[in-house]
C-alpha cells in the first residue's frame, strides 16, 4: 500500500505538531488514497466507475431572502450576499427555486414550525403532532437510499450534527424533541440519531474499536445471537406498543449483525490519520470537523450517504466569531429590525463559508477520473424559507456536484411554486437506482439535465 | 398484540373486550327530540344524528377507550348535551366565517369535529383553541363581539372535555411503553451494578436521548437505532474490561495521580491489596518558589506509618509498610509547615506528582474490588465438600447466578443463566481464556434487552392486576435515584412486601435520605425547571463583565441545592416565597449579601496590580467551593427571583419580560398562555427607538390587537420582575431609565415591585401543587399524563394538601398511585352503573 504522501507520525517537536484539524483536513487536500481491494464495492457500480455520494446538509431557522436568493436565472446571475464565500464554485452547484416541503405547514395542527420543518425537510411527510407518544414522521430520503445502495459499504449511511438533542422541556410549541432535532428517520417512527462529537464519529467510521482478530469477530456474532435469542423471554409479557420499541431494538441487533459478518475488516487509513480528540473549542471547528469526517468516509468508500445538521431546527446558538452575540432563533423573528435582519445575513454567509469549505475538499479530492464533487450530489438548504414567516415553499436550496453523470452545474433553476422537494430527493434516489415511485408528497422526478 | 391466552395478562384481555365493544352514540341538539342512548354490542356502530339547524351540530361518542366501561358515562352525555346546546351556537356565530364549512384559516376547520374523541384526540389544537379565546385573541379583536359569558361557556366546555374524567368508573391508568435507559441512568446503574463510576455514555459517546413532554425519560420517546445498539455493544465491551480483569500480575505495580494540598489538607487513596508487605513511593516537591520546607505524614487507615520533611525540590520518598488483604486507605498529609507564619500563603503546597504502590513482595497480588465482586468461582475453585475443583461450567454459573439477576433487577431462570453460560462456554472454545470468556458473557448481559429495557411483569391481586413487586423496585428505583434497585429493595420485592403501603412508604423516606436521591436534581428539577438550558445560553460578556463559566456553574447549583433542601424538608409553597436560598462567595457577591460574616469581594483573588474596581470576575474567589445557607435580601423570594431562573428567561444582552411572563405561567403556575400564531405577523411599529424601555417597547407590542391578548398575561408578570437585569442582578435603572415595576395582572390585581407580584402569585398554591404534581408524575411514569390520571392526580393532591404539600407527600402519593403501581382494576369489581365524583 503506497500513498502519494503520508503524514508523519510518533514524536514530533510540540511546536510542528499539526493539530487534529490540519491532519484530517491535510488529508482531502493531499492525500489520494489508492481504491484498496476490500473496499471495492461488492455490489452496485462497476468497480471502474467511481460510487455516486448523496450527502444533505441542513441549516435551521430559515435565511434572510432578500440576500440569500441570488438575482437573475439560468446561466445569468448575480451571487447573493450570502453566497458569496461561494463564488469560486459557482460552476459547481445549482440554485433550485420553487421547491417547497407543504408537509412542514401547520394543516390544522397549529404553531410549531421549526419542528415540524426539521421532521418534514428530508421525509416530506407531515409529522403527527405529540410531546412524547406516538411519535411519527416518515421515512427519509437519505435512509430509503440507504436501504438498498447503502448496503454496499460498512456503514449504509451516517447522520451528523453539532448540537445535542438535549433540552429541557418542550422544543417546540407541543413538539417531541425528536423532531427539531433528526432530519433522517430510519423508520416513520423512530429517528435515526445522529453522531455529535467528532471523535465518536470517527471511531464509528473507521472502526478503531473492535479490530479484525476473527475469533474476537465470533464472540460478536455470539452475543448478538444471544441478544436475538431474548426475544422469547420478551414477548410474553408484553403489550403492542412494547412490541414497536423492541422491533428497533431487534432490528437494530440485525443490521449490525449483518454488517459486521460483510464487513469484517476495519478502514485502512492512511497512516498519520489521528483521531480528532475531544470537543472542538469552537464552533467553526466543529463544523468543518464533521465535513472532513464527511470527506474521508466518501473518499476511502466508507459510506456513500451522508447528512448533517448544522444546528438542530430552532437552534438559538450566538455566533462570537463573527459579532452575533444573539442567538439565531431569536434573530430570526427579526419584526424587520434592521439589525436584526443585518445579524440574519451574516449568519447565512457565515454557514454558507462553512459550506464551501466542504465543497472545497470535495473539489480538491480525487475520485476514480474526476474529483468527488464530480461523482457526488450535495443538498444544503432547509425547511423554512424566511425566518421571520415560517414559510415552508420557495425553500432556500442548492444543488452541488454533478452526481457521476455530468449534470449541468452554475445554473440558477427556477420550478413552479410548490413543486415538491421531494421531487428532487427522487431524482436523487434515482441516481443511485434507490426510487421507489412514491415518495411522501412528490409528483414526479425532478428534471436537472 | 393483544393476548388473551395468558392468565397473567387479565388486563390485556379485559382491554380487548373493550377495544370490541365499541358504543357509539349520539346526541341531538336540543331541537331535536331527544333519543335514547343507543348501546351496540359486536362490531362498531357510529350512528349521527343530523340536525338540520347545525352544520356543527352532531357529535358521536364512543367508548372505545382503553379500560373504560363501555357504556358512555354520564359525563359525556353530559357534554354532549352541552355541545349542542350552549357552545355550537357560540361557535357559528363567531367562529364560522373563517373556521367552518369551506373556511379553514390557520388550517383549522371546526367542522372536522365530530366527535368528543376526535376533540380529546387533536387535544393540542383544542387546548389552542382554548388558550387563544380566554386570551380574547381571537375572534380577531378589533371585529370581535363574542362576550365574557360566551368566552366562559366555551373555555370551560373544552376544559371539561379535555381533562375531567368520570374517576367512578375505575378508569385503568394507561399503560407505560417499555422504557430504555436513558444516558443518566444507564451511567448509575453501570454505578451500581460494578461500584465503578464509568460514565460510559460519555467515554463511548452515546447518541443524545430524545426529550418527550419535557423530560429525556419517557418511554415512545426513548428510541433505538442501530447507532444507539453499536454505542451499547462498545460501552459493554468496554465495561467488561474494567470489571473483569484478566491479568492478575499488573495489580502488582499500582500508580496514581497526584494532589496539591494546602495546609492540613490529606489526599487520600483507597486501595483494595492482598496480604503482604508493601513499597510506595511517593514523589513530591514543596510549593513554588519556596526556600523552606514542610512536613508530610503517611497514615495508614488513620495510624502515622511515616513522616518526613518535603524540601522545595522533585523528589521521591519511599515507605515500606505491611497489610492483610482488604480494603485500605493510604492518605499523605501536609502536617507541618516549617514556617507556620505563613502556611497560608498561596504557593506555600505540598505538590503531591504521583504515587506508586508496588507489593506484595509475595504471594500473589489482589485482583481489584470490582472484580472480586463479579468473579467469585474460578474453574479451579475447590467444590465443598468434595474438593475437587469444579471446572468451567460450573464457575460460570455460580458468576452468573449470583450477578444476572442484579443486572435484570429481577429474579431469573435457570435458563436465562444458561444461555449467558452458553457465550462464555463459545468463548472457551474458542480458545478464550476463562476471565476473557467471562467478558464475552458480561457483555452478552449487558446489551441484553432484559437491562437496557424495563420490561415489567404483571400479577393478579385482590383489586384488579398490578405491576409485580420487581416492577415497583424498579419504578421506584428509577424514579428517585436514575438506577437500579438496591439489595434492599430486592429483597424486598422476592418477599413480595414491596406493594404494601406502609412498606413503600419506609422505603421512600430511606430512598429520599440516600445521596442517589440527588439525580431527581439533574433529572427531574433541572428539566422541570429549564436549568439544562443555562448551559446553552450566551450572555454578551461584553455588557455583563461578571458573567462566567463559573458563575454560570455556580447559578445552577444554587438552585439545586435549593431544589435538595425542598425536596427533603420542604413544601411546594417554598418555591415562591422562601426566604432562604445557598451560596458560595461569587454568588453572595452576586446578590449582595455576606459570606460567612465576610464581606465576598474581599474573598475574590485579584491578580496583584490589577484594578480594584475592575466586574470582570473570571478568576476564582477563596472558598469558592463553600455553600452555605442565607437568607435573601428583602426583594427577593424563592425560585423566580434566583440567578438561573431570570438568566434563563433573557436575551443575551437584555432581560425579556415576555420570556419571563412565560416561563413562570408555563413552568410555575402551569398554565400556559396560548403559541404564538404560525405566521407571526411583522410588528410596524416595532422599530421602536432601542433606547425605548422595556415597558414602552411591551406598550407598543400590546397595542396592536392580534398580538395584544396573549401578551397583557405574559407582559404584566415579566415586567414585575424588571429589576432583575439580564443575568439577575438587581437594578433600580435600566440605561438613564427607572424600572417602575408595577402592573396589573389580567384579573386585575395591582402590584408594586417582585415581592409584591410573587405574594399574588403565591396564593395559587394550589395550582403551583397541580402543576409540580403533573410535572413529577409525568418524569416519574415516563409517560405523558391522560385524562384518566385525572383521578390519581387529584388523590394525591387531596391528600399532599392536609400535609401542607410537602414534596414528601406528594413523592409518597405518586408512589402510592393506581398510575405507578399500574393497577388495572378488576372488571368484575367495576360498580355496574357509574357514578360521577
Amino acid at each position: 500500500m503506497t500513498h502519494e504522501q503520508s503524514l508523519p507520525s510518533g514524536r514530533i517537536p510540540s511546536s510542528m505538531r499539526l493539530d487534529r484539524r490540519t491532519v484530517l483536513r491535510g488529508l482531502g487536500a493531499t492525500v489520494t488514497l489508492p481504491m484498496l481491494e476490500f473496499m471495492k464495492p461488492a455490489l452496485g457500480a462497476s468497480a471502474e466507475a467511481p460510487p455516486v455520494r448523496l450527502a444533505w446538509v441542513f441549516f435551521p431557522n430559515g435565511t434572510n431572502a432578500d440576500r440569500w436568493v441570488p438575482k437573475g436565472k439560468g446561466k445569468e446571475w448575480e451571487l447573493s450576499h450570502a453566497l458569496e464565500p461561494l463564488a469560486e464554485y459557482r460552476n459547481d452547484f445549482n440554485v433550485l427555486r420553487g421547491l417547497a416541503q407543504v408537509n412542514a405547514q401547520s394543516l390544522g395542527d397549529g404553531p410549531g414550525d421549526h419542528a415540524r420543518s426539521a421532521a418534514a425537510f428530508l421525509t416530506g411527510a407531515h409529522p403527527f403532532k405529540t410531546a412524547g407518544s406516538k411519535i411519527k414522521a416518515g421515512r427519509s430520503a437519505d435512509q430509503i437510499a440507504a436501504d438498498t445502495y447503502g448496503r454496499s459499504t460498512r456503514l449504509a449511511s451516517i447522520e451528523l450534527g453539532t448540537e445535542e438533542g438535549r433540552d429541557a422541556g418542550a422544543c417546540d410549541s407541543g413538539y417531541s424533541c425528536a423532531y427539531s432535532n433528526n432530519i433522517s428517520w430510519r423508520s416513520e417512527s423512530l429517528p435515526t440519531g445522529k453522531e455529535i462529537q467528532p471523535k465518536s464519529a470517527f471511531d464509528r467510521l473507521f472502526g478503531v474499536t473492535g479490530g479484525g482478530d476473527p475469533k474476537e469477530q465470533s464472540m460478536r456474532v455470539s452475543i448478538l445471537d444471544f441478544v436475538t435469542d431474548q426475544r422469547k423471554h420478551l414477548v410474553s409479557q408484553v403489550g403492542a406498543e412494547d412490541n414497536r420499541k423492541l422491533d428497533e431494538y431487534f432490528s437494530s441487533v440485525r443490521e449490525i449483525e449483518q454488517r459486521i459478518t460483510r464487513f469484517a475488516t476495519p478502514v485502512q487509513l492512511p497512516e498519520g490519520t489521528q483521531t480528532p480528540s475531544d470537543k472542538p473549542s469552537d464552533a467553526t471547528e466543529h463544523i468543518r470537523l464533521m465535513y472532513d469526517l464527511m470527506v474521508l468516509a466518501f473518499q476511502t468508500d466508507t459510506t456513500r450517504i451522508a447528512s448533517f445538521m448544522l444546528a438542530n431546527e430552532g437552534s438559538n446558538r450566538a455566533f462570537p466569531m463573527i459579532e452575533v452575540k444573539d442567538g439565531h432563533h431569536q434573530l430570526s423573528h427579526h419584526e424587520n429590525k434592521q439589525d436584526h435582519i443585518d445579524k440574519i445575513a451574516k449568519i447565512d454567509r457565515y454557514y454558507c463559508e462553512q459550506f464551501g469549505y466542504f465543497l472545497k475538499k470535495l473539489k480538491e479530492t480525487k475520485d476514480g477520473e474526476g474529483t468527488l464533487l464530480d461523482n457526488a450530489l450535495v443538498v444544503y438548504g432547509g425547511a423554512i424559507n424566511d425566518g421571520n414567516r415560517h414559510d415552508h415553499h420557495d425553500l432556500p436550496l442548492l444543488l452541488a456536484g454533478r452526481g457521476g453523470k455530468g449534470l449541468s452545474t452554475g445554473n440558477v433553476l427556477e420550478f413552479p411554486q410548490y413543486t415538491p422537494l421531494n421531487n428532487l430527493f427522487r431524482m436523487m434516489l434515482d441516481t443511485v437506482g434507490a426510487d421507489r415511485g412514491d415518495f411522501g408528497d412528490s409528483n414526479g422526478i425532478l428534471a436537472i439535465s | 398484540m393483544v393476548r388473551c391466552d395468558c392468565p397473567r395478562n387479565f388486563s390485556e384481555y379485559w382491554k380487548q373486550i373493550a377495544r370490541c365493544v365499541t358504543a357509539a352514540i349520539s346526541f341531538a341538539p336540543e331541537k331535536q327530540r331527544r333519543e335514547a342512548p343507543v348501546l351496540r354490542l359486536g362490531k362498531a356502530v357510529q350512528l349521527f344524528f343530523f340536525s338540520s339547524a347545525f352544520a356543527l351540530g352532531s357529535i358521536s361518542f364512543s367508548a372505545a377507550q382503553e379500560g373504560a366501561s363501555p357504556e358512555v358515562d354520564k359525563l359525556d352525555k353530559e357534554l354532549s348535551e352541552l355541545w349542542g346546546a350552549q357552545v355550537v351556537p357560540v361557535l357559528e356565530k363567531h367562529c364560522g366565517e373563517c373556521h367552518m364549512k369551506g373556511a379553514n384559516e390557520a388550517g383549522v376547520n371546526l367542522g372536522d369535529y365530530d366527535s368528543l374523541d376526535k376533540i380529546r384526540s387533536h387535544d393540542s389544537t383544542w387546548e389552542q383553541i382554548r388558550g387563544v379565546i380566554r386570551a380574547e385573541a381571537m375572534p380577531p379583536p378589533e371585529t370581535s363581539t363574542m362576550t365574557a359569558d360566551e368566552r366562559g361557556v366555551v373555555t370551560a366546555w373544552i376544559e371539561r372535555a379535555l381533562h375531567e374524567v368520570d374517576c367512578g368508573c375505575m378508569p385503568a391508568p394507561p399503560k407505560v411503553t417499555v422504557r430504555r435507559l436513558n444516558q443518566f441512568e444507564y451511567d448509575n446503574t453501570i454505578r451500581d451494578l460494578f461500584g465503578l463510576d464509568l460514565k460510559p455514555s460519555k467515554q463511548i459517546g452515546f447518541v443524545s436521548d430524545d426529550v418527550g413532554n419535557g423530560f429525556d425519560n419517557q418511554g415512545e420517546v426513548l428510541s433505538l437505532p442501530p447507532i444507539a445498539m453499536e454505542k451499547y455493544l462498545q460501552a459493554a465491551s468496554l465495561i467488561s474490561e474494567k470489571v473483569i480483569a484478566t491479568d492478575r500480575e499488573v495489580f502488582r505495580k499500582q500508580s496514581f495521580e497526584g494532589e496539591t494540598l494546602g495546609f492540613h489538607e490529606s489526599m487520600k487513596v483507597p486501595v483494595y491489596i492482598a496480604t503482604g508487605k508493601y513499597t510506595l513511593s511517593v514523589r513530591t516537591r514543596f510549593g513554588e518558589g519556596q526556600i523552606d520546607s514542610c512536613q508530610a505524614k503517611f497514615y495508614l487507615d488513620d495510624q502515622v506509618v511515616s513522616e518526613w520533611e518535603v524540601l522545595p525540590k522533585d523528589e521521591t520518598t519511599k515507605i515500606d509498610f505491611e497489610v492483610t488483604a482488604g480494603e485500605h486507605q493510604l492518605r499523605i498529609e501536609y502536617s507541618e509547615d516549617a514556617n507556620p507564619e505563613v502556611r497560608n500563603v498561596p504557593n506555600r503546597k505540598l505538590i503531591i506528582h504521583s504515587l506508586r504502590l508496588v507489593g506484595p513482595e509475595q504471594g500473589e497480588p489482589a485482583y481489584p474490588r470490582e472484580h472480586e465482586r463479579v468473579v467469585i468461582a474460578y474453574p479451579d475453585t475447590l467444590d465443598q465438600p468434595e474438593g475437587r475443583a469444579i471446572g468451567f461450567t460450573e464457575a460460570t454459573r455460580r458468576v452468573f447466578q449470583a450477578i444476572l439477576p442484579r443486572i435484570y433487577r429481577r429474579v431469573v431462570d435457570d435458563e436465562e443463566v444458561h444461555a449467558v453460560m452458553m457465550v462464555c462456554q463459545k468463548g472457551a472454545d474458542a480458545g478464550f481464556t476463562y476471565e476473557q470468556s467471562l467478558r464475552f458473557g458480561l457483555q452478552a448481559a449487558l446489551v441484553s434487552p432484559q437491562f437496557l429495557f424495563r420490561a415489567e411483569r404483571w400479577v393478579e391481586s385482590d383489586k384488579g392486576v398490578r405491576l409485580d413487586d420487581y416492577g415497583i423496585a424498579s419504578r421506584l428505583s428509577y424514579f428517585l435515584w436514575s438506577s437500579m434497585p438496591d439489595e434492599g429493595l430486592l429483597k424486598l420485592a422476592a418477599e413480595n412486601r414491596l406493594h404494601e403501603p406502609d412498606v413503600m412508604r419506609a422505603e421512600v423516606a430511606r430512598m429520599l435520605e440516600d445521596p442517589r436521591s440527588e439525580s431527581l436534581l439533574t433529572g427531574f428539577f433541572a428539566q422541570w425547571l429549564g436549568l439544562r438550558n443555562i448551559q446553552k445560553i450566551d450572555i454578551d460578556r461584553e455588557k455583563f463583565p461578571i458573567w462566567s463559566d463559573r458563575l454560570r456553574g455556580a447559578m445552577i447549583k444554587e438552585t439545586e441545592l435549593f431544589c435538595k433542601s425542598v425536596m427533603r424538608d420542604g413544601t411546594v409553597e417554598d418555591f415562591l416565597l422562601a426566604d432562604f436560598t445557598f451560596v458560595n462567595p461569587r454568588l453572595a457577591e452576586f446578590y449582595g449579601v455576606k459570606f460567612d460574616g465576610q464581606n465576598p469581594s474581599e474573598l475574590y483573588r485579584r491578580r496583584p496590580g490589577t484594578n480594584d474596581t475592575n466586574p470582570r470576575r473570571q478568576g476564582l474567589y477563596n472558598r469558592e467551593d463553600e455553600w452555605i445557607k442565607v437568607t435573601l435580601p428583602e426583594n427577593r423570594r424563592g425560585i423566580l427571583t434566583q440567578a438561573a431562573a431570570l438568566a434563563l428567561t433573557s436575551n443575551p444582552t437584555r432581560s425579556s419580560a415576555v420570556k419571563r411572563g412565560k416561563w413562570v405561567l408555563e413552568t410555575v403556575l402551569g398554565d400556559p398562555p396560548p403559541s404564538a400564531p404560525p405566521n407571526v405577523p411583522s410588528l410596524e411599529q416595532a422599530t421602536a427607538a432601542e433606547t425605548a424601555s422595556l415597558r414602552e417597547r411591551l406598550e407598543i407590542h400590546r397595542s396592536n390587537p392580534s398580538c395584544a391578548g396573549c401578551h397583557k398575561i405574559m407582559d404584566p408578570i415579566g415586567l414585575g420582575l424588571d429589576n432583575f437585569d439580564a443575568i439577575g442582578r438587581w437594578r433600580d435603572k435600566e440605561g438613564d431609565l427607572e424600572i417602575v415595576a408595577q402592573g396589573e395582572l389580567v384579573d386585575g390585581t395591582k402590584f408594586s415591585g417582585p415581592k409584591e407580584l410573587i405574594a399574588i402569585l403565591s396564593q395559587k398554591t394550589d395550582s403551583v401543587a397541580k402543576n409540580f404534581t403533573e410535572r413529577l408524575l409525568t418524569y416519574a411514569l415516563g409517560r405523558g399524563l391522560q385524562r384518566a390520571d385525572r383521578c390519581d392526580v387529584d388523590t394525591i393532591l387531596e391528600k399532599s394538601k392536609a400535609n401542607r404539600y410537602t414534596i414528601r407527600s406528594l413523592i409518597e402519593g405518586i408512589v402510592l398511585s393506581n398510575a405507578f403501581l399500574q393497577v388495572t382494576p378488576n372488571p368484575s369489581l367495576q360498580p355496574k352503573q357509574a357514578s360521577r365524583n
